[in-house]
């Protein structure tokens, strides 16, 4: 083999280490900082997003086969 | 709870007849240059298939060899088709759910046409031998950068929407497509980098590259498209908010970290492979997570499903990306890829993702988005059905049969009693079983082109009224 | 505001820390045992590398032999496991992900026969029964049997021969020819 080691791994795996504990407290700070920031008050609020007075929820939207049934073939 | 969020929405300039009256020109650009696109892809993987197995089939011509057909046929499907019309639905639903009308409108139809003329050029580099040489990336780096340029540009209408929105919640169709604007300018921008330029590492960005494509540029683009399609179509909200924001944040996790699972064996460093099985692996988490929320929001509207063309589409896509992704956790495992690698199983289960899943979502979505932008009903229910079930059956009869055969290819080809011309002489079968697939897959597409043209043309009988708009909507 | 920023701060971060681990850190690895030999690559061998690349012969043959044991790479001929040292510093690289012809790392020792390659490359059926390799006819000239009288053509089987031409490689398929020839796993200043 021409080549053992081309970096000095005991360094490397500190560096990996401290780098990937870094994540995951940023992660776990941003997750503190949105529980506070009331992010997580009323999760499923954002799942009316896609409805509104025009097209409310309950009403099944493009259902152009239906039709199809009662008049002729367009 | 509704009522109060519903109120948040301004009705005359924020209604969505006014933002698809504003996304019209942009978004039928985009989604009409995609669809040649298709078209030319098709042609191109109708040659290659035959050419798989009649090898002297237009085999005088250097500029259609198998080799060069087949990265091209890629490309077009890639970053034609696919991103051109993944572009638009985007935007399409962007200003949707963000409530705010699409901005930057001649900059996108003008990085849309220069876009084109990226695909045109590149189509000739590569017939012509100017390529890169490195798969999804074939295009000459010159060539991509435009490319990735003109998806930039429509990122940054897509940033504006975001801070400029009129809603205060963030529906997770936006989540995931702001990130796949965000990721796909990064992704094209260093994988053109020459720093990867030396052999064997540029393997390993390769696949990286090639595995982030699918996973952060059209999984996330497809996955917006079925969040906003399955609850807005069936008319009940999403099942639950929560479970979708953890699969979006579960997906960028370990999405990321996919890519090596290409190179198990190869003399790259086994442990970056590792990370990447274990993230493969990872990956069931959303997987699972989406699959649950899609399937609990469908449940028990079937007949919406049977009603609407979209959903029919979109439904399809869904299962197609559990179904997919599962399979793809499996294959990553060392003892399944042992007999899988290097087989046509492999392009069997990218046909899975890129067909059955990408490529079905964008069918459906533009049969959502393309009367309401054009004010015109489609001309034909006889031909979208048609096309659903030329495409449906089309992709199924590929990928079964190219699926088997891949696996009995991998298995004859570890046994090294077997002569290897054998393994090649085997999968001839399932090799022209394909062709035949791509002929009915190339009829549905010429079906919808055809679809397309009339609706955006405005040909044909005009509809008494369109039917996808509420009696009470049906002026204009 | 705040919102967006730390929304789009999470994607980009996600993404960044997966691309240092996948493409930065291979590099820095990988990198040092590459640019450590010296493989004299020739002329000719560099071009027939960009041939090789230009007719795609990649989406067919893969470059990488699997570890003994691990498939059966080993015991079919194809050679000794890859190592990152073997792909004499040519890009685009040719590791490849299809098997529908054989793997060519050690094709240059299993079949060191020009001829042989010459005659396959410009038409596979002629000493491959039944082979799906398509033809590269564009890598050879078809002349009269009386011109260049210093050149002898491909000894081609009697089906494939046109009467009254000989079929002569040109400088392409030399290169071509060259570059899976110098496809050994004798790397060289590596010593096994
Ligand atoms: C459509 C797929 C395909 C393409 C493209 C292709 N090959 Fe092949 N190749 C095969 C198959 C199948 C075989 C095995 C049968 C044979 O020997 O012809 C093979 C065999 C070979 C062999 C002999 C291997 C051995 O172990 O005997 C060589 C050398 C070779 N190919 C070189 C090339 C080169 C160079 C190119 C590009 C110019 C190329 N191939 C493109 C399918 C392909």
């Amino acid at each position: 083999m021409i080549l053992e080691t081309s970096i000095n791994i005991t360094f490397g795996i500190w560096v990996l280490l401290l780098f990937s504990l870094l994540i995951l407290l940023s992660g776990i700070a941003l997750f503190i900082w949105a529980y506070f920031s009331g992010q997580f008050d009323d999760i499923n609020k954002g799942a009316q997003l896609p409805f509104d007075e025009e097209e409310p929820p309950g009403e099944p939207t493009d259902q152009i086969f239906k039709k199809d049934e009662s008049n002729n073939e367009a | 709870m509704s009522s109060g969020h519903l109120s948040e929405i301004d009705s005359s300039v924020q209604s969505i007849r006014f933002l698809d009256g504003k996304a019209r020109y942009p978004v039928l650009f985009l989604i009409a240059s995609g669809v040649l696109w298709l078209l030319f892809g098709s042609l191109l993987a109708l040659l290659a298939s035959v050419k798989m197995h009649a090898p002297e089939f237009l085999g005088q011509w250097s500029f259609l060899t198998f080799g060069r057909v087949r990265p091209l046929h890629l490309n077009t499907m890639v970053y034609g088709w696919a991103s051109m019309t993944g572009a638009g639905v985007a935007l399409w639903l962007l200003s949707r759910t963000l409530r705010v009308a699409i901005p930057m409108r001649p900059y996108i139809i003008g990085v849309t046409v220069i876009w084109n003329i990226a695909l045109f050029v590149g189509s000739i580099q590569i017939l012509s031998g100017f390529t890169r040489g490195i798969e999804w990336l074939e295009f000459p780096v010159s060539t991509m950068i435009v490319i990735v340029w003109c998806i930039l540009v429509i990122g940054i209408a897509a940033m504006l929407m975001l801070f400029y929105r009129n809603v205060k919640t963030l529906y997770v169709s936006v989540w995931y497509i702001i990130a796949a604007f965000l990721w796909l300018p990064l992704l094209g921008g260093v994988s053109s980098l020459p720093i990867f330029n030396s052999p064997t590492v540029q393997a390993g960005m390769n696949w990286w590259f090639a595995h982030n494509a699918l996973g952060l540029w059209f999984t996330p683009i497809g996955l917006a498209a079925a969040y906003y399609f399955i609850p807005k179509v069936v008319g009940r909200p999403i099942y639950s908010y929560g479970l979708s924001l953890l699969g979006f944040w579960g997906l960028a996790l370990f999405y990321n970290w996919n890519g090596f699972h290409h190179l198990i064996g190869s003399p790259l460093p086994t442990w970056f492979v590792t990370i990447s099985i274990a993230a493969s692996v990872m990956m069931i988490i959303p997987v699972v997570v989406v699959a649950v929320n899609h399937h609990m929001t469908v449940v028990g509207s079937f007949s919406a499903v049977k009603h609407s063309p979209t959903l029919r589409f979109v439904v399809f896509g869904a299962m197609s990306y559990t179904f997919v992704s599962l399979q793809g956790s499996l294959q990553a495992l060392r003892s399944t890829n042992e007999v899988i690698h290097f087989t046509h199983f492999v392009v069997a289960h990218a046909h899975i993702g890129m067909y059955a899943f990408v490529t079905m979502m964008l069918f459906g979505s533009c049969y959502y988005i393309l009367p309401r932008l054009t004010n015109w009903e489609w001309q034909s229910h006889k031909l979208i059905k048609a096309h659903f079930w030329l495409s449906a059956i089309g992709i199924i009869l590929y990928t079964v049969p190219l699926q088997i055969g891949g696996v009995l290819q991998g298995l004859a080809m570890n046994n090294p009693d077997i002569p290897f011309m054998d393994t090649m002489n085997l999968t001839i079968p399932y090799l022209i079983a394909r062709s035949v697939a791509g002929v009915l897959l190339t009829a549905g597409h010429l079906i919808f082109a055809y679809l397309v043209v009339r609706i955006v043309s405005k040909v044909g009988l005009r509809p008494e009224a369109p039917t996808i708009w509420k009696k009470t909507l049906k002026e204009t | 505001m705040v919102r967006n920023w730390i929304l789009l701060f999470g994607i980009i971060a996600v993404f960044a820390i997966a691309m240092v681990g996948l493409t930065i850190l291979p590099k820095l690895v990988v990198d040092p045992r590459v640019e450590a030999v010296d493989y004299g690559n020739t002329f000719e061998i560099v071009q027939g590398h960009a041939i090789y690349v230009r007719e795609g012969c990649i989406y067919c043959h893969s470059m990488q032999v699997r570890p003994e044991g691990f498939g059966a790479d080993f015991e079919r001929g194809w050679g000794r496991a890859s190592e990152a040292e073997d792909y004499r510093n040519l890009t685009p690289h040719l590791l490849g992900t299809m098997r529908t012809g054989p793997d060519l790392s050690n094709i240059g020792s299993r079949q060191p026969s020009v001829d042989w390659h010459m005659i396959h490359l410009y038409q596979p059926r002629a000493v491959s029964e039944g082979s799906i390799m398509p033809p590269y006819p564009w890598l050879f000239e078809v002349v009269n049997e009386t011109a260049r009288p210093n050149r002898e053509g491909l000894s081609l089987p009697e089906e494939y021969r046109i009467p009254g031409k000989k079929v002569i490689p040109t400088d392409e398929a030399r290169y071509l020819v060259a570059f899976l020839l110098s496809l050994n796993q004798q790397v060289p200043g590596m010593e096994d």
